[in-house]
């Protein structure tokens, strides 16, 4: 009897688990490439565009840039303000700037696809009111430092901001490991540009739009998402704390940059940083990226106003 | 003030039911119960021939009938019964405990073939007695018998994915349905992640599920209510059965304590995989691990006369993975030794103390107290022990998460019975719930720390009530309708919500065979699942509705045609639609197994909605009987914040879902049976395509490629489709019966659909691959009855 049951075990075990996985026909296999376009019009600066293809999603070439295509930008009454020029790698630049408040249009097309179009307004520019410093060591020789900002949030529209930290020129880390071979410990120097400071926050308003995919207990940021639902209209003021980095030099200046963003831009914002924390994540809710391209294609033609201070 | 209110109304009933029968009529009322083992039978039919009124047995198997003293001759009948014929001639109300057999030949009883009340008589639609002989005779998947699979078979009856079973009916979620196990609720009725059910068949008596048209006695949920009874257990004599599967055993005890006054129910079973795959593991040198599932049921019951009787009824269920490695060392200078387990366990436990009371031969009254718990823990624990140079050094680190509900309740039901033309059911309930929607423990112990922090959600209590009446009301000979009306309230931290929600359904007879039915229930559900929605994982997490999360709110009609086509042919034909408000889902990004955020900063809400026909044409007698079941359904969502608005389908949105279920008994030695099902397949969200993104304003993305999904559930799997196929041989013995069942699950092999992921094939391309959890598995149980 023990060995009938043993038999039938691992029959059992072996039928269940073998040839359980198989490739099967993907419908969308053969989708065909569209234009994609991303842009982000920034206060006073030029209008600026960049044209690629996108691919079917088992396709596993790479997402080509597109160099011959064609984008005209329209103000609201639907004149043609300008048509961007081509520059390298799939990049169109204009001479004229989006002024806040103004609404464009974008129209991109190129022989064989679809043509596009989207529209944003460029939000009105929020300052930073006012801002403010201060640190001392920790137990760790360590600097963070406390920083707080204000702003005045325009009450009779819904704002968007994003905020981030930026490392102004190189910087590096240096970096230990032992070597397999030899069991020595090596030091390795690793030059940084323009990088984002890690930073953390109890604020509440900054947190109430932290990405739910997260789901850790301690927030440390390298930027910051909100909206002005809970303070709207209201002056209001923020503190964060910046962490300092693992091994660096910190004798660079620093630049804090307030986004006042407009409502598709925080929505492709949101949505994406959602994305790029759960795009291998087989537990967590597929996310999909907000687009406002129309026509038959991709990406977000996006709007803000930028203030910015140096300490 | 209301409390005096309503004891008012009491006394002013029973007083009324009192003097009712004292008039020209006589109220013939008892218990109609199986003859060899006591059980009481519900749902038998009980007819005057002469003046063509009748009633049937309620869930404790009492009926009451009303009539005019003139001439009445009694037909009892029950399905698989042979029906029996009384005359009565007699002035006053008279008590008669029918005892049904097919076999004995009664004095003063002529015995007919049986013809119990067929759906197309009932105001009631959407509601299925499920026979026990199919749930025993269908084939089954690794010879465990199921009930809830067989729910699956019926139309408007969704399973998940492959193996599960959870049930989606009428476009609704698993946590939508009310399963009662002697009128407890049951809130995880999955074991080994839902490829069986927690309930054991040999345990069980009758089966009942309700799609719609729910009567007002039921409430709480919005897609239907599976209704099981436990055996009460014999109480004429000793009587067992079991089994012996490929993975669990299962053996049932029944018999008299005091005969005919006494009896008990005792219903065991439990899973042998950690037993038969511990040789195998043991080939691992120091590790130990495996999976069992166990439950119990047990009943007592106690009559103490005519009118009173007392019933103790229990469930306690189990499951529990395991895995444990150990690391020894010794030598000279060190002695070291490391443990390090890991598990996971949940379970049910729930009991009743019921109290039945007949009043007068008019009134019964049911009084229950009830416990319910549901608990989910996974743990991970580490300890080691160390001497080195001469010190010991000890440590232990426990991590710890659990979450579950717990529930106690009152209730009280009444059935009144005033005349043939009414059946009128009314009563209350109250349930203290405590929600735990996760808890985490951690515990640090060495020489220099002692730690033992609790975070996560703090457990919330909340408070439920519902009342309720009805009326099962004969308007006419063709019009019969069902109304009533049930008022419910949930109150949490300072929150309450109430809610007033008419039920009605009513046939209207076409002729002697068919009649045309329609129905209306509004049900209101003060309950939501977070659930990962694929997979029966015991992850499931029951919430309560807040200040921000309202209850869920439903509102279903369903209109339907039902006709016997013969005495053993019925066909049943509905439509039916509902709008679900308040759903949850959980948002873009969130994951399932993250417990550090508020749940409810996991989660949308939103609506829903579902439209389908269904069709059920059934054989009931006869050798060759079963039934197909066909349902076409349109099922959507639509929340503000997923989708971008937009409306998506559900994930169990099956346009066809077909099954074929046939048992054919050759002789009393062999029967065989067959299952087929086809669904269309689940929807899913893919990416089809990916892009660039945004590459400018700070470079603040690491990764700056997208992938393109064009709306929730936008992909289909491929279709679902088994046959299953099953032989039983069965046997008289010197101590009862056995029999052999051999079956083969999936007898074609179908590579069914259990997940879709992309991954890379030898040459690197990206390729949409399916996982399939089971090909053709046979299986072999042995079963005995003594």
């Amino acid at each position: 009897m023990k060995t009938i049951y043993k038999t039938i075990f691992l029959f059992a075990i072996a039928v269940s688990t073998s040839n359980c996985t198989k490739y099967i026909e993907f419908e969308g296999e053969d989708r065909p490439s569209e234009l994609v376009l991303n842009g982000l019009m920034i206060a006073d600066s030029v209008f600026a565009v960049e044209l690629s293809l996108s691919r079917g999603y088992v396709d596993a070439g790479p997402l080509n840039k597109v160099e011959n295509g064609i984008v005209e930008v329209f103000d609201e009454q639907g004149d043609l303000i300008e048509t961007l020029d081509h520059t390298q790698e799939g990049l169109y630049f204009g001479n004229e700037s989006p002024l806040a408040g103004h609404t464009y249009t974008v129209k991109a097309r190129r022989e064989g696809l679809n043509e596009i179009n989207a529209l944003d307004q460029v939000p009105p520019l929020v300052q930073i009111a006012s801002w403010d410093t201060t640190g001392t060591d920790n137990e760790n020789g360590q600097r963070p430092i406390d920083f707080t900002f204000t702003i005045s949030d325009p009450g009779e529209v819904q704002n968007y901001y994003f905020i981030e930290f930026t490392r102004l020129g190189d910087t590096y880390h240096v970096i230990e490991y032992s070597d397999p071979e030899s069991g020595e410990t090596i030091q390795d120097t690793i030059y940084l540009s323009d990088g984002n400071y890690n930073f953390s926050t109890s604020d509440q308003i900054l947190l109430s739009d932290v990405d739910v995919s997260l789901d850790i207990v301690d927030y440390s940021l390298n930027k910051a998402i909100f909206s002005d639902e809970l303070f709207n209209g209201s002056t209001r003021t923020f503190t964060l704390t910046i962490e300092p980095g693992f091994n660096s030099e910190e004798t660079n200046d620093t630049e804090f940059r307030l986004w006042s963003c407009s409502a598709d831009y925080f929505n492709y914002l949101r949505t994406k940083e959602r994305h790029d924390y759960s795009v291998n994540d087989p537990f967590s809710e597929p996310v999909q990226v907000f687009t406002n391209i129309e026509g038959g294609g991709f990406g977000i033609w996006a709007a803000a106003s930028l203030d910015k201070i140096i300490f | 003030m209301a409390l005096v209110r309503i004891l008012f109304t009491l006394t002013f009933i029973i007083a009324y039911s009192q003097s009712y029968s004292q008039s020209q009529s006589i109220t013939i009322s008892g218990i109609i119960s199986n003859k060899a083992s006591g059980e009481t039978l519900i749902g038998a039919t009980i007819y005057d021939i002469i003046s063509e009124k009748g009633t049937t047995s309620n869930n404790y198997g009492f009926y009451s009938i009303t009539l005019p003293v003139d001439s009445i001759v009694l037909q009892f009948s029950y399905v698989g019964y042979q029906s029996q014929i009384y005359t009565v001639n007699q002035s006053g109300n008279l008590r008669l405990d029918i005892e049904m057999s097919g076999n004995t030949e009664l004095e003063e009883v002529e015995i007919f073939e049986s013809q119990s009340e067929k759906d197309f008589e009932r105001s009631q639609m959407s509601t299925i007695d499920v026979s026990l002989d199919k749930v025993k005779s269908l084939p089954v998947f690794l010879g465990e018998r199921d009930v809830l699979k067989t729910i699956q078979l019926l139309p408007g009856v969704q399973s998940g994915s492959e193996g599960s079973s959870g049930l989606y009916v009428r476009g609704g979620g698993p946590d939508q349905n009310l399963i009662l196990l002697d009128g407890v609720p049951v809130y995880n009725a999955n074991h080994l992640f839902g490829f069986f059910s927690v309930f054991n068949t040999d345990a069980i008596n009758s089966v009942k599920l309700i799609k719609g048209g729910f009567p007002a006695e039921y409430g709480g949920r919005l897609s239907s209510v599976v209704d099981l009874r436990m055996k009460e257990g014999n109480n004429k004599k000793i009587h067992g059965e079991g089994g012996i599967g490929i993975v669990s055993s299962r053996l049932t005890l029944e018999g008299p304590i005091i005969k005919d006054k006494t009896s008990f129910m005792v219903s065991g079973r439990r899973t042998y995989i950690d037993v038969l795959a511990r040789p195998i593991i043991k080939n691992q040198e120091n590790v130990d691990g495996g999976y069992y599932f166990y439950d119990l049921n047990a009943k007592v019951n106690h009559k103490f006369s005519d009118r009173s009787r007392l019933f103790l009824s229990g469930y306690f269920g189990n499951d529990r993975f395991y895995a444990r490695e150990k690391y020894e060392f010794e030598d000279i200078t060190e002695i070291r030794d490391d443990r390090f387990e890991t598990g996971l366990q949940w379970g049910n436990a729930i009991a009743a103390l019921r109290w039945n009371y007949i009043f007068n031969p008019k009134l019964f009254s049911n009084t229950t107290l009830t416990y319910s718990k549901y608990n989910f823990i996974v743990s991970s624990e580490y300890e080691s022990r160390q001497r080195q140079s001469g010190i010991n050094d000890e440590s232990f680190t426990r991590v710890q998460y659990n979450s579950g509900i717990e529930d106690y309740s009152a209730k009280i039901d009444f059935n009144f019975l005033p005349s043939p033309a009414h059946f009128i059911k009314f009563g209350a309930s109250y349930i203290y719930h405590t929600f735990n929607p996760g808890v985490n423990r951690f515990v640090d112990r060495s020489l220099t720390i002692e730690q033992d922090t609790l975070f996560g959600s703090s457990e919330i209590y909340a408070h439920e009530f519902y009342a309720y009446a009805e009326d099962d009301f004969k308007i006419s000979e063709r019009i019969k309708i069902n109304a009533g009306l049930h008022f419910s309230g949930f109150s949490v931290h300072k929150r309450q919500y109430y809610s007033l929600q008419p039920r009605l359904s009513g046939r209207y007879l076409l002729n002697e065979r068919s009649s045309v039915k329609i129905s209306y229930a509004h049900m209101a559900q003060y309950l939501h699942l977070l659930t990962n929605a694929g997979v029966g994982l015991p992850t499931d997490l029951w919430v309560p509705p807040t200040e921000n999360i309202k209850p869920q709110l439903s509102h279903q009609v369903a209109a339907g045609y039902s006709r016997s086509l013969s005495d053993t042919y019925e066909l049943t034909v509905e439509t039916y639609y509902k709008v679900m408000q308040n759903l949850i889902e959980y948002k873009d990004g969130a994951s399932f197994l993250g417990n550090a955020t508020d749940w409810q900063n996991k989660v949308e809400t939103g609506e829903g909605w579902s439209y389908g026909g269904e069709i059920l044409f059934e054989k009931t007698q006869g050798k060759t009987s079963g039934w197909i079941g066909y349902t076409i359904s349109w099922t959507n969502r639509q929340f503000e914040n997923l989708n971008f608005g937009r409306v998506f389908p559900y994930k169990y949105d099956r346009r066809h879902d077909l099954s074929l279920a046939i048992t054919h008994k050759f002789n009393e030695k062999v029967d065989v049976g067959l299952v087929w099902v086809y669904g269309t397949g689940n929807a899913i969200t893919l990416s089809t395509a990916r892009y660039r993104g945004l590459s400018s304003a700070g470079n603040i993305f690491f990764n700056n490629e997208i992938d393109y999904i064009e709306s929730r559930n936008n992909y289909r799997m491929p279709a679902y489709h088994r046959l299953d196929l099953g032989v039983n041989l069965h046997k008289k013995t010197r101590y009862g019966s056995r029999t052999w069942s051999f079956g083969l699950y999936n007898a074609y092999s179908r590579q069914n659909p259990f997940y879709l992921y992309f991954s890379r094939d030898n040459e690197g391309n990206e390729r949409l691959t399916q996982l399939s959890l089971f090909p053709i598995i046979p299986s072999i149980s042995y079963s005995f009855k003594f």
